[in-house]
């Protein structure tokens, strides 16, 4: 199957704002503390936790919660680099440029997005690392082929919803705010570390249109899971599709609006 | 406020700087580090009378806010000392800021998230002004720089110009006896920059004693009664704008415009045994070659011989100002490159 | 403006001021502390206050009430009152961090300094605003854990809980102070500040039980805030008196004060050292 030479040249561009990012991300303070720092305090705090209880499953549990919470490392990571990310171009006054170039604006953000999800995953190698080191976890895949393909497909995902939560988030004047305030919220509703089944029912629907969910699902159901987790996979995928789609729609109308308000420049 | 315990008459100078001297360490490279010491001030010395209009004048990077920090009791001296109303800079720290207003141009130096009035009243408290005398205070200086009625807006709505002169009411709020202005006139536009010149005379007419530090000389010309040229951190000339022009008064400057001079032109005029000096300056599409010369010899008639077939737009012969004088001072001291950088400081 | 000067003095002020009186003093520390805080906090507006300071706390009460039930099988209740005291850190960590790193920001240190203004009645005055905040923070979360979690105490123990939030809320405070300190010479302040608070939900017995965590964490807890103030707040709803919790509040409270002093002598170095090397401007 050969590519159309328009979709090689859009793949490529994304893929050259994905390193170029990566590299940024390397160097920020802010970023090493919400993937690094803060999952492994909160795997810590998960693991101490499991302890009390005085955990029946052993090995099990410290993978389930080393997994989780590497999976909130990196919605945190998603949730304030890429919710945050168009606020914060406005901020440095780059927007202006990259609205400007001739390179699709929307591929510029999904490149972006993409790379703030890549390197969420420093979380979970975080989490797994410390959990190895620290308390002594065995690293073990139930289903070793299929974890790749969880993983290819969580990055995917999330860095879509990165890009989605990117354009409404910014119709908010204080997009910060919004982060700080759907950090915790969504690790409840996306079952990360609590089972889904253990919380109040009308969550269910909720968890389910949120990309998070399937994204836990799929890598937990590759390292712990009875079965090959396709449908969680499966799901990644449609929702990043659906996600594109709207995330597409609201950045038209948000960069016009900008346009037309004079705000693609705010200090 | 209680009068000094210090005896003092109409001769105790209201500023004195005694070999002012500041060092500074520091360091070059990430890996291996280096370790180095940059002079800013050379041991710096003048006085200031009460009520008097002093300028500080000189190109960036040349002491002049370094400076003016060891005066107003942010920057301890290496060496050298300075007194303040009579009062040590470095023993009576407390004292000096009673007596001080200290006023910067450019950003910051005001919270911007509140109202100016917010901003007034949060520095009447710091300077300790009696709470029945605050709000007639405000109001006063809020007049005295024309803000009434913008005092409730916040002020990171206001315009440089609106920002400026706020710093010059928080400046004035517990009327210091002596203000020093570090630029005040940094980033303002042409109109705002009059205005301010203004309220500074004024102060100075009611008795106020002003060291100001600026780098465009006509202000420094118009409103200085005094003026202190630094360079490379020490002062190279220091008098009154009379007194500096006097420096080169007896010369007269001839202006050519060029186009595309070459650096061998410039040479060739510069080798002429009646050049004194030769400073250029970079326009958008031309040159202007600022020659200097004994007054009463006639060179232009050379000058263009020495240009050959440099095209050559305006010509005019003209009294030194200032700007020359300071030009002259500080090219012959070290602080220009020689292609007028000086001046195309001085006029920035 | 200033009077005509009799020939042996030099000219006085004509506005009536006494900086460094006591009553200057009082009101840099009250009228100045305030206007600091609507200065200098980043969160004031509504807009901003509601999600962080309000939206925040109430769902990290929920994940950990749910996790820690899930987790150890305890009532839900022991993991709401220990986030509850925590959530005051919204306030006295973050709010001292942008304190100071808002003043470099915004180009005032120099404006500041170059003042009369007595240093300790200047520091303390950032105190009290942030010291409310974090206590109002901490009620909400009370309420939320009474209305949804089954946290259950009467008007004797609430007297007793007040009085420890006002404390704890004030070494937390004190320990941001410390931290907004630091950050001034360091390079990020926020980085330190999320630090600290997420150490805080590791430690201090707020989550995991004191006697569940290696003993190096659990001697750490007892020189952080929160850990006493929190036991105390912990007994009395299990039916203690203000005697028998007395100590641990008085304890807290020193730690508090420990901190506040520690902060004071850091920003009087700090403002040496700018004095000495030059260090005070840069953004």
């Amino acid at each position: 199957m050969t590519f159309s030479p328009t979709f090689r040249s859009d793949a490529h561009q994304v893929a050259r704002v994905w390193a170029f990012t990566m590299r940024i991300f390397m160097i920020s303070d802010f970023f090493i503390l919400t993937a690094v720092v803060q999952p492994i305090i909160f795997a810590s705090i998960a693991f101490f936790l499991f302890q009390v209880g005085g955990d029946a499953a052993g090995e099990q549990t410290l993978l389930f919660a080393a997994l989780g919470t590497g999976m909130m490392g990196v919605w945190s990571t998603t949730l304030f680099g890429g919710g945050g990310a168009i606020a914060w171009q406005r901020w440095e006054h780059t927007l202006e440029l990259l609205v400007a170039a001739p390179r699709r604006y929307d591929l510029t953000l999904l490149g972006q997005t993409l790379a703030t999800t890549t390197f969420g995953f420093y979380s979970m190698i975080a989490t797994l690392a410390w959990g190895v080191l620290l308390f002594g976890m065995p690293l073990d895949a139930n289903w070793p082929l299929v974890l790749p393909l969880s993983l290819l497909a969580a990055v995917i995902g999330l860095g879509i919803m990165g890009m989605l939560l990117a354009t409404t988030f910014v119709l908010y004047r204080h997009a910060n705010a919004l982060s700080n305030l759907l950090e915790y919220p969504v690790w409840i509703a996306t079952g990360m570390l609590v089972p889904l089944a253990l919380l109040p029912g009308w969550l269910g629907p909720i968890s389910w249109v949120l990309l998070p969910t399937w994204a836990v699902e799929a890598i937990r159901g590759a390292a712990i899971g009875a079965e090959p987790p396709w449908l969680a996979i499966a799901m990644c995928l449609i929702l990043a599709v659906v996600y594109y789609v709207i995330a597409r729609r609201v950045l038209v109308y948000v960069i016009d609006k900008a346009r037309r308000d004079a705000t693609l420049n705010l200090a | 406020m209680t009068t000094p315990s210090i005896p003092s008459s109409p001769d105790t100078p209201a500023i004195e700087a005694l070999d002012l001297v500041r060092t500074y360490r520091t360091h070059l490279g990430v890996i291996r580090r280096r370790s180095i010491e940059v002079e800013a001030v050379r041991g710096i010395s003048f006085e200031v009378r009460p009520g008097e209009l002093f300028g500080l004048l000189g190109p960036n990077g040349a002491g002049k806010t370094t400076t003016i920090k060891m005066l107003v009791t942010l920057l301890l001296p290496t060496a050298g000392s300075a007194r303040v109303m009579g009062y040590d800079v470095v023993r009576d720290t407390t004292e000096v800021r009673k007596r001080i207003g200290y006023v910067f141009g450019g950003e910051g130096g005001l919270y911007d998230r509140i109202s100016g009035l917010d901003n007034l009243r949060f520095f009447a408290e710091l300077y300790g002004v009696e709470p029945a005398a605050q709000r007639p205070r405000i109001d006063a200086m809020l007049d005295l720089v024309g803000l009434a009625g913008r005092e409730r807006e916040k002020v990171e709505g206001y315009s440089r110009g609106m920002r400026q002169r706020l710093h010059i009411a928080r400046g004035l709020l517990h009327d210091p006896p002596v203000l020093f202005l570090d630029e005040p006139s940094l980033g303002l536009d042409p109109v705002g920059a009059r205005e301010l010149r203004r309220t500074i005379a004024d102060l100075v007419a009611a008795g106020k004693t002003v060291l100001m530090t600026t780098h465009y000389m006509f202000e420094a010309d118009a409103l200085c009664e005094r003026i202190a040229v630094i360079n490379g951190g020490k002062i190279v000339a220091a008098g009154t704008g009379s007194d500096l022009k006097a420096v080169i008064a007896n010369r007269t400057i001839v202006e050519i415009e060029t186009y595309g001079v070459t650096a061998e032109a410039v040479d060739r005029l510069r080798a002429d045994p009646d050049v004194i000096a030769v400073n250029t300056e970079d326009q958008d599409q031309s040159q202007i070659l600022l020659i200097q010369s004994e007054r009463g010899t006639e060179i232009t008639q050379r000058l263009i011989q020495h240009l050959g077939d440099t095209r050559i737009g305006k010509i005019s012969a003209r009294e030194p100002t200032l700007e020359d004088a300071y030009v002259h001072l500080i090219a012959s001291t070290g602080g220009d490159d020689g292609n007028g950088a000086a001046r195309a400081a001085a006029v920035a | 403006m200033a009077s005509t000067a009799p020939a042996s003095t030099v000219p006085t002020s004509t506005v009536p001021s006494h900086p460094g009186s006591a009553r200057a003093n009082w009101r840099i520390f009250w009228n100045g502390g305030q206007i600091s805080y609507a200065a200098l906090f980043n969160w004031a507006r509504p807009s901003i206050y509601i999600p962080t300071l309000l939206g925040a706390p109430t769902f990290q009460i929920l994940f950990f009430a749910a996790l820690g039930s899930y987790a150890t099988g305890m009532d839900p209740a022991y993991f709401a009152i220990g986030n509850s005291v925590q959530v005051c850190s919204m306030a006295g960590i973050y709010g001292m961090t942008m304190a100071v790193a808002n003043e470099r920001w915004f180009g005032t240190l120099p404006t500041l300094m170059a003042s009369p203004a007595n240093r300790a009645a200047l520091f303390g005055g950032r105190f009290i605003p942030f010291i409310v905040n974090g206590f109002l923070v901490s009620a909400y979360g009370f309420a939320l854990s009474w209305i949804f979690l089954g946290v259950r105490f009467d008007a004797a123990t609430l007297g007793i809980i007040v009085l420890a939030m006002v404390v704890t809320a004030f070494s937390c405070s004190a320990i941001g102070a410390v931290q907004g300190g630091l950050s001034l010479r360091l390079r990020d302040g926020l980085f330190g500040a999320n630090l600290l608070v997420f150490l805080f939900l590791l430690f201090c017995g707020v989550n995991i039980p004191l006697s569940a965590l290696p003993d190096w964490m659990q001697a750490v807890s007892q020189v952080l805030p929160f850990t006493h103030g929190l036991q105390a707040v912990r007994e009395a709803i299990d039916g203690a008196s203000l005697a028998e919790v007395g100590g641990l509040i008085a304890t807290e409270a020193l730690i508090g004060l420990a901190y506040a002093v520690a902060a004071f002598f850091l920003f009087r170095w700090l403002e040496r050292s700018a004095y000495r090397n030059a260090t005070l401007d840069s953004r």
